[in-house]
């Protein structure tokens, strides 16, 4: 907070002295920084949180219509939750033609959280039940189970997977049940780069796919660059940029080199006192913001505009979001 | 006789510049838009938020002035 003194004495006392000793610290761990110990590398993210950052800043779950939501906690660990969405969705495919469907959702939900464990559930009134569990077993294994029940033949299905965590290198395996079979391996290559790869396979389309994926971060986790290749066509980087500890900059770029598609982004997120706001632009000729306002500890009010200029479909949102 | 030759050769390179400048207008009138509504959400929410978090900053700074100013005086 800088240097603050109390008048209380009429000011008498001179102002300490600034402290030159945290200089001499920062030179010395300057020093020490350029010889990494390559046997005791920290941990990295996990590979499907390697775009973590980007994704905070650059995709807002935007809407058209009314949201409500309330979380409610009956425990420090149990809480159930209440969603009421009407609205439109947007099912136009990308042609000229806009086609657009009034919907009116209700889920209803119930969520423990634990240290060890997680169990989510959600019942909607469109009679679609979702269930996910998340159990630690020891610090070096973790798993997941996802399950997804559907009142027509052929939307019910589980995925499961399984986290391994070594010293400096995350691994996980993921089985679902349509027979899709994952792996994704990422490991810690210097204290600020980490490499790795993942491995999918589809029996019912008969699809494969590698990927292969790089992530730095850069002056104590204050600038993320990350890319992706995969071998089914798709190419993605991405740089975010955190310029003070209020605003972060991001852009993107995704490439589709087998249909020569290419979409760029830029965007910003400034996290304010009593709101958040992130904004973007596409050069598909979308804009996009969403502003998340603190009204009261604990209530939220969300707007969220999608503006695409080339199909000139606009779509509006608001809503309030209560509880945490 | 010439006159009516020059007239010819006028008027398409008229109707070239009147259909030019409608295009341009067209175009001037898109590019407004497009300018007009996407710094409408991006930039004037953005103003606007800056704006409220001054404010918020300078009147806590009031307040804690007015609170070490109390004791002082006192």
């Amino acid at each position: 907070m800088g240097l603050i003194y109390s008048k209380a004495d009429g000011g008498t006392e001179p102002p300490p002295m600034p402290n030159f000793a945290s200089i001499g610290a920062a030179a010395s761990a300057a020093l020490k920084r350029e010889k990494p110990n390559y046997l005791e590398l920290p941990q990295p993210v996990r590979y499907e949180e390697i775009q973590r950052e980007n994704i905070m800043v650059l995709k807002p779950d935007t809407f058209e219509g009314m949201r409500f939501e309330i979380n409610k906690p009956l425990n420090p660990y149990f809480f159930l939750s209440h969603a009421l969405y009407m609205g439109n969705l947007d099912l136009s495919t990308g042609s000229k033609q806009m086609l657009k469907t009034s919907v009116g959702t209700y889920e209803f939900g119930a969520n423990v959280i634990n240290e060890k464990y997680m169990l989510l559930g959600r019942l909607s009134n469109d009679g679609r039940l979702s269930g996910r569990v998340k159990y630690d077993f020891t610090n070096w294994l973790s798993s997941k189970v996802q399950l997804q029940l559907g009142t027509e033949p052929g939307q019910s299905h589980a995925m499961a997977d399984a986290d391994f965590k070594g010293s400096d290198w995350n691994a996980q395996l993921k089985v679902g049940t349509p027979s899709f079979l994952g792996l994704n391996y990422f490991q810690s290559v210097t204290p600020n780069l980490s490499a790795g790869g993942e491995l999918f396979w589809l029996q019912t389309n008969m699809k494969s796919g590698v990927g292969l994926a790089l992530r730095h971060q850069g002056d104590n986790g204050r600038h993320v660059s990350t890319a992706q290749v995969a071998s089914t066509g798709v190419m993605n980087l991405q740089y975010s940029h955190k310029v003070t500890d209020k605003v972060t900059l991001a852009t993107d770029l995704l490439w589709h080199w087998g249909t020569r598609d290419a979409c760029a982004t830029v965007g910003y997120d400034a996290i304010l006192r009593q709101c958040r706001l992130r904004g973007k632009i596409d050069t598909n000729g979308v804009a996009t913001a969403y502003l998340e306002e603190r009204f009261s500890p604990g209530i939220n009010f969300v707007m969220s505009a999608e503006l695409d200029h080339f199909h000139n479909n606009y779509k509006f949102g608001f809503g309030v979001v209560a509880g945490e | 006789m010439l006159s009516t030759i020059s007239n010819q050769a006028i008027q398409p390179s008229v109707q070239q510049s009147a259909i030019f400048g409608k295009k341009l207008f067209c175009s001037f009138k898109k590019a407004a838009w497009i300018a007009s509504t996407t710094s409408l959400i991006l930039l004037i929410p953005l103003i606007i938020e800056m704006d409220r978090e001054q404010q918020i900053i300078e009147l806590e700074k009031e307040q804690m002035s007015v609170l070490t100013g109390n004791a002082g005086a006192k």
